[in-house]
């Protein structure tokens, strides 16, 4: 039984009852160490029904295909990289493949431009190093290193935020698939079942392009924008509820109109022209990806919920949806005020939008 | 006994199939679906100089443009079929309907079509492949792939060729389609065919026809011979050439002629020759074009690409990878993600640059014979058959190279651009020389029988050609280039006819600027056309009848326009007036002066334009230096904006800025304006002064400098002082050819 007081449970723990589905469903044959069959990964990422009748929940939602590629990528043992503007799910996507894949998403490296090699190698217990001298006992696995021990996926995030010095100490560790410990004159040796997921930002300042040789490494996955508002509305409408249930905010769903509109003038702010395509727009600076469509839709309904009667209307995501846009003062208003006088004004049914968003820039 | 085998056209998991069956029951006639009057050049398969792709071209010999391919790859069914019949000596036939009568039926008017095909509009994807209809309905894009997981897997025991026939008549019954006259006598043909050869005594004959057709030919006693000869009846035979033709993949990739297009030849041919490791070997071959185009692709990446596609594919419960897998596969492991590189390679990639080779001993089209024989008795047959680009320098004084120009003229007027002349187009009617780069590529030949639907000999098909293209067109422009490409090509009987469609469109032309786009090609036709032997007095007529219109619209056309469209007015009119100077002799050209003058005067024209005008008044002697100077001082007077007066001095300096340097005044106007101007306008104005400035000559510019520095009298004595240092005895040197010029002796 999960931890009921555990804000975010991991994606082993919050679907397990799913997973274990799936496991006793599973005919098709597995790679050695691996919890679940790559049809069956796919099956749990890209949901469905099973033989039985249960139902799975899509995790993802977009191209079939793309989940087919990352884990094909995986059963063949290469690295996987997934890639992509702020908020495509590429962590969302890592945790769930670690999951399914492994049994477990919690061997996890966060990449910054901090890290040390020791958070990808191993690292020393310094006062039983001092006491000891160099000894197994005295060293401190990283989760690179767990994950080799196990045969497990271990989760490198933000890869190239990593410096590049760093970043290439997973090189032997990808194609030789061995840890050298050279303090100790042995290494750890991969077993079966280890893999790597990193996910990495293209759109962020201040990355570290990876060398051409940690590269090659890789299969890289694009995970693209949502196709059609369709598939986008979809997908902030379900995550606004999970993420609901975890905050304990009252079962009352965002109302559907206010997803969709959300979500219609992201997609329009973001493409730089209307979805007729009839108008040309001025893009502001900020992603403005799904993700931050669902942070907005939570926040607004968080905010119906303690101050006003419950049901998320436009006065409550007008202030965190100037939040998303506008990230730069001066070019962003110029948009955002833009986008609200020639677009919002003149939509039917969008007054009450237009005027809760006048009313916060004044 | 008979068996039919119903396969994929181009199939290659069908021609497979198809070899394995006839190895297994070796036949003692083989008949083939493609025309039966193909069969003449049937035995040329074996000549050890074709090459595939080649296809058969059936045309009519009196009208060319009926034209028809069958063309065939390496890894088509009949092709392999065609191979195997005749290594062991046994008789081939074809059996489908000929195309003389296909032509004939299409001429009564049975099928409205541009293309006398059976064509493959018409039929519909279904009849064309029916397989590929039938994969799809079992959700595969690839046909091919359909037929590897349901006919090609190891433990698929049973009769393959039997399950297709099944398949298509459950299919024909199943959709109840009437099927079209055309279908319908094509499989009474292909039925008599057979007929014919059981009673000719052979025991095990072989059909190979395509799938659709193969419950028509199976059940062949459902059908009365009767039935099939009243079907039959009346259709009279044309006569019909036959010959095989290099074909390339590319061809074959898109739905052209005979049979169903293919989507990917190249991985066709690879399913076909290495079915086994045929992803290794498209991955070698992508990592092996992308490092080409300079990407980081090594063997290592190619390796591990293949293992993904493998993997994606039994992922997706495929038996092999398709396209697809591998093109998701290249994508993750060697683009990283990244489009882009993909799509420079993908027709290499997925189409194939395969072109076959047809000999040269076999009947040839008379356009074909007919360029040949004009190659020879030009000598150019070494450079026809080179593989490398050749430089050929010609003289058209002499005849000799006067009628490889029009050769090589002609051809582009075909599309066949054997050869491209390197120097720039300017003044190309004027000169003697022309410089041609020739390189022959194979793919050419295709267009050169494709021309021969346009006449029998290159002069004829591309009088008649552009005679076509002008007919389609009614842009002034465009006519007037192709009379200039008429003359250029020697095409004497198409260039009256040409000229009077310019005479039509000019008339009905209601924006001067097309007058004055087609006015220098005209004026250069009709100055220079006589050194290439050609009758240009009605051009001149033309000429005559355009010009007083450019004058009189002129001057409205420029009034109250922007910059850029002021930019294109100043080209054309400089090469309007460089045009009507050539044509002095014959032209009147008071009215172009009087036109310049309203323009030079006109305050709403701009700016540019005004300039430039007064610049051309100025060196026809009709502005006086003190009239230009007057004209100066007023455009650049303060009162107007201070960048119009340089766009003035920018279209007043355009060419040259010679005379600001000979007349004084001039200089003296442009320093005060420049002297007297705020310094805030000063900054504004300085681009477009450097870039007025910036065409002059290193020299014109140094002497401009110095004279900026220390004004024009001190310069003017320089001046004196230059004439005096003239080398004489150089200077007298030239007086015996200036007498002569001008008749003193």
């Amino acid at each position: 039984m999960p931890d009921r007081t555990i804000l975010r449970p991991p994606a082993e723990e919050a679907y397990a009852k799913e997973l274990e589905a799936i496991k006793a469903a599973d005919q098709h044959p597995k790679p050695p160490n691996w919890a679940l069959s790559p049809w069956a990964v796919v099956t749990y990422i890209m949901g469905g029904k099973l033989e039985d009748g249960a139902e799975i929940e899509p995790k993802y939602y977009g191209s079939r295909r793309l989940i087919e590629v990352a884990v094909a990528t995986l059963a063949t043992d290469r690295a996987l990289l997934l890639t992509g503007i702020p908020g495509t799910a590429k962590t969302w996507v890592s945790e769930h493949l670690a999951a399914a894949v492994s049994g477990t998403s919690r061997l996890l490296v966060q990449g910054t431009a901090g890290l040390s090699e020791e958070a990808l190698r191993y690292g020393w217990n310094y006062a039983r190093l001092i006491a000891e001298g160099p000894s197994e006992k005295a060293l401190v696995p990283s989760p690179v290193m767990l994950a080799m021990q196990e045969g497990k996926v271990a989760r490198v995030e933000e890869l190239t935020r990593i410096p590049s010095d760093v970043q290439d100490a997973l090189i032997t560790v990808l194609s030789e698939k061995i840890l050298p410990i050279p303090e100790l004159n042995t290494d750890v040796q991969a077993r079966q079942g280890f893999n790597i997921i990193a996910t990495a930002n293209d759109r962020d300042k201040g990355i570290n392009e990876l060398s051409s040789a940690l590269r090659r490494r890789f299969n890289t996955v694009v995970m693209p924008l949502p196709a059609s508002l369709e598939e986008e509305v979809t997908i902030v409408k379900n995550r606004v509820a999970q993420i609901g249930s975890t905050l304990e905010l009252p079962p009352k769903a965002a109302p559907i109109e206010e997803i969709r509109r959300l979500v219609a003038i992201f997609r329009e702010l973001r493409s730089g022209k209307t979805e007729d395509g009839k108008r040309k727009l001025k893009s502001p600076s900020s992603t403005l990806s799904t993700a931050e469509a669902i942070s907005v839709i939570s926040s607004g309904q968080a905010l119906a919920t303690h101050f006003g009667d419950g049901e998320a209307r436009a006065a409550d995501i007008a202030g965190s949806l100037i939040g998303a846009v506008i990230k730069d003062p001066g070019q962003d208003k110029t948009a955002w005020l833009e986008y609200l006088e020639t677009v919002v004004k003149e939509r039917d049914g969008w007054e009450d939008l237009y005027e809760a968003c006048k009313e916060l820039l004044e | 006994m008979y068996k039919i085998y119903g396969i994929r056209h181009h199939g290659p998991g069908s021609t497979r199939s198809l070899l394995r069956a006839l190895e297994a029951e070796p036949p003692d006639c083989l008949l083939i679906e493609a025309p039966a009057d193909a069969e003449k050049v049937l035995d040329y398969a074996l000549h050890p100089g074709i090459i595939p792709p080649v296809a058969v071209l059936l045309y009519d010999e009196k009208d060319l443009r009926k034209a028809s391919y069958l063309p065939f790859a390496s890894f088509s069914p009949e092709w392999q079929a065609i191979q195997y019949g005749l290594a062991q000596g046994i008789p081939v036939r074809f059996m489908d309907l000929p195309m003389g009568m296909q032509f004939q039926m299409e001429e009564e008017g049975e099928q409205q079509l541009e293309i006398p095909l059976p064509s493959s509009e018409q039929e519909g994807p279904i009849v064309r492949d029916p397989m590929g209809y039938i994969a799809e309905i079992a959700g595969y894009t690839d046909s091919e792939r359909w037929w590897e997981a349901t006919f090609e897997q190891p433990d698929n025991e049973g009769d393959i060729f039997l399950s297709i026939i099944e398949l298509n008549t459950a299919l024909r019954d199943e959709l109840g389609r009437q099927e079209t006259r055309h279908n319908r006598a094509r499989e009474a043909y292909m039925r008599k065919t057979l007929r014919k050869a059981l009673a000719d005594g052979y025991k095990k004959v072989a059909v190979v026809c395509g799938a659709w057709h193969a419950p028509a030919l199976h059940l062949l006693t459902r059908f009365k011979p009767k039935d099939d000869n009243a079907l039959l009846k009346g259709l009279r035979k044309k006569k019909v050439a036959a010959t095989w033709i290099p074909w390339s993949y590319k061809r074959l990739a898109f739905q052209s002629g005979y049979r169903a297009g293919v989507i990917s030849p190249a991985w066709y041919e690879l399913l076909f020759s290495r079915r086994e490791e045929a992803v290794q070997w498209w991955m070698a071959r992508a990592a092996g074009l992308l490092r080409k185009e300079g990407f980081n692709a090594s063997a290592a990446h190619a390796t591990e690409a293949a293992r993904l596609a493998h993997t994606l594919a039994a992922l997706r419960r495929q038996p092999v990878a398709g396209i697809e897998e591998m093109k998701e596969a290249a994508l993750a492991v060697i683009c990283n993600g990244n489009e882009e590189p993909l799509q420079l390679i993908e027709s290499r990639l997925i189409t194939g640059e395969e072109v076959g080779e047809a000999p040269a001993d076999i009947p040839q089209v008379p356009l074909q014979k007919d360029l040949e024989s004009r190659i020879r008795s030009l000598r150019l047959t070494k450079i026809y058959r080179s593989a490398s680009p050749e430089i050929k320098e010609l003289d058209l004084r002499k005849p000799n190279h006067l009628d490889t120009s029009h050769l090589l003229h002609q051809l582009n007027i075909l599309e066949i651009p054997w050869g491209a002349v390197l120097e720039s187009p300017e003044n190309r009617l004027g000169s003697f020389h022309e410089n041609w780069r020739l390189e022959w590529r194979p793919e050419f030949t295709i267009k050169v029988i494709e021309a021969g639907m346009w006449g029998n000999t290159v002069y004829s098909a591309a009088t008649f050609y552009i005679q076509k293209r002008a007919a389609d067109t009614s842009q002034l422009s465009a006519l007037t280039g192709l009379a200039r490409e008429a003359l250029l090509a020697g095409i004497t009987s198409a260039f009256n006819p040409l000229v009077s469609r310019i005479e039509d469109a000019a008339s009905m032309a209601k924006d001067v600027f097309y007058l004055m786009e087609a006015l220098p090609v005209l004026a250069e036709i009709a100055r220079y056309g006589d050194t290439r032997q050609t009758d240009v007095e009605s051009v001149k007529a033309l000429i005559r009848h355009i010009t007083p219109r450019i004058c009189i619209g002129l001057p409205n056309a420029v009034l109250h326009i922007e910059e850029e469209p002021a930019r294109e007015w100043l080209s054309l009119i400089v090469q309007n007036n460089r045009a009507l100077s050539l044509l002095s002799q014959d032209l009147d050209i008071r009215q172009w002066v009087s036109a310049l003058e309203k323009v030079a005067r006109a305050g709403a024209a701009h700016p540019l334009i005004r300039g430039l005008c007064a610049r051309m008044l100025f060196d026809r002697s009709v502005h006086a230096p003190e009239e230009t100077a007057r004209l100066m001082r007023y455009s650049l007077s303060a009162a107007d904006e201070a960048q119009s007066g340089a766009l003035w001095m920018e279209g007043f300096l355009s060419g040259s800025g010679l005379l600001l340097l000979h007349i004084p005044e001039l200089w003296a106007i442009l320093d005060e304006w420049v002297a007297e101007m705020p310094a805030a306008h000063f900054n504004e104005v300085l681009p477009l002064l450097r870039r007025a400035f910036s065409n002059f000559t290193p020299p014109e510019r140094e002497k401009m400098l110095r004279m900026a520095r220390i004004g024009p009298e001190e310069n003017t004595g320089e001046e004196k002082d230059e004439s005096a240092a003239f080398d004489q005895k150089r200077a007298k040197q030239v007086l015996p050819t200036v007498k002569l010029l001008l008749g003193l002796e």
